[in-house]
């Protein structure tokens, strides 16, 4: 029998693990990411491939949590990628993004969990171009923005699409155990 | 107020300041360094164009966007600050409350 102390004490390794775990995994994903070159010449657009862990994260996982595996992972993410300039328009779009992704996912269930990822997309790209208007000291960026969010759109329903693939891959391998 | 009737009128715009106003029709072609934190920015004016000609920056996506067209976007170069635009091209006015 465990001690109450000792349950929490193995319940918070374990959360440190998976915690962990998903970060490794999304650092991974955003690593990989930045060897596609970008298509597109417009500041501040690519896939956002490391969203899917986010995405997945959000809707198994605390806020505090979820918001921990996001910090972590755009800090350490512009460190490996030697891009530190990024930093304030990753950050500003994050945060953004996973606040609206919390509050939707009290309306939005995990099945139509690409809506949701659609959706923040549209206010990751309304944060960075924000960020932009500060760091830039000019309002001139903001012409980009219907072309971000354009493709933000398009960049949203894909890792939203992964994620939901994720999700039901892994409700399925539970229900064969 | 004159010069934002001229659709020729470029800016170039480096940490929040204008620091050219250079009207495409008049130029002869050259070329216009622009340093921030040590970071060279290389622009090109050429037949009445400009674009980047080179950026010290990781992801040069100022170089992809090409040409600047007058109906087109600002070319942008995010990491040295750096913004080329037509002067009359829009958030003119906003500048202010934005800064």
């Amino acid at each position: 029998m465990l001690t109450s102390q000792q349950d929490k004490k193995r319940f918070n390794v374990h959360r440190l693990t998976r915690l962990a775990m998903l970060t490794a995994l999304a650092l991974i994903i955003f690593v990989v990411e930045m060897q596609i070159p970008n298509a597109v010449p417009i500041p501040g657009v690519k896939l956002g491939l490391a969203n899917i862990i986010t995405v997945y994260a959000v809707y198994h996982y605390r806020a505090a949590d979820v918001l921990m595996i996001l910090l972590v992972r755009i800090f350490l993410g512009a460190v490996f990628g030697g891009n530190l300039s990024a930093l304030p328009f990753s950050l500003t779009g994050g945060l953004l993004c996973l606040s609206g992704m919390l509050i939707m996912r009290r309306f939005i269930d995990e099945e139509h969990i690409w809506i949701a990822s659609v959706l923040s997309a549209v206010l990751h790209n309304i944060g960075q171009t924000a960020a932009a208007v500060v760091v830039m000291q000019t309002a001139a960026v903001i012409g980009y923005l219907p072309f971000l969010m354009f493709t933000g759109c398009i960049a949203g329903a894909f890792t939203g699409g992964a994620a939901q693939l994720i999700i039901i891959r892994m409700k399925n391998n539970k229900n064969k155990k | 107020m004159l010069f934002r009737q001229k659709p020729q009128t470029v800016e170039i715009i480096s940490d929040g300041k204008v620091i050219y106003t250079l009207d495409l029709s008049r130029e002869r072609n050259r070329e216009i360094t622009v340093e921030f934190e040590g970071r060279q920015n290389i622009i090109c004016i050429e037949n009445g164009d400009i674009y980047m000609k080179e950026a010290e920056c990781p992801d040069h996506t100022c170089m992809k966007t090409g040409r600047l067209s007058k109906a087109g976007v600002p070319i942008v170069c995010l990491p040295n600050h750096l913004i080329i635009r037509y002067s009359n091209s829009g958030g003119d006015d906003v500048d202010i409350t934005a800064g």
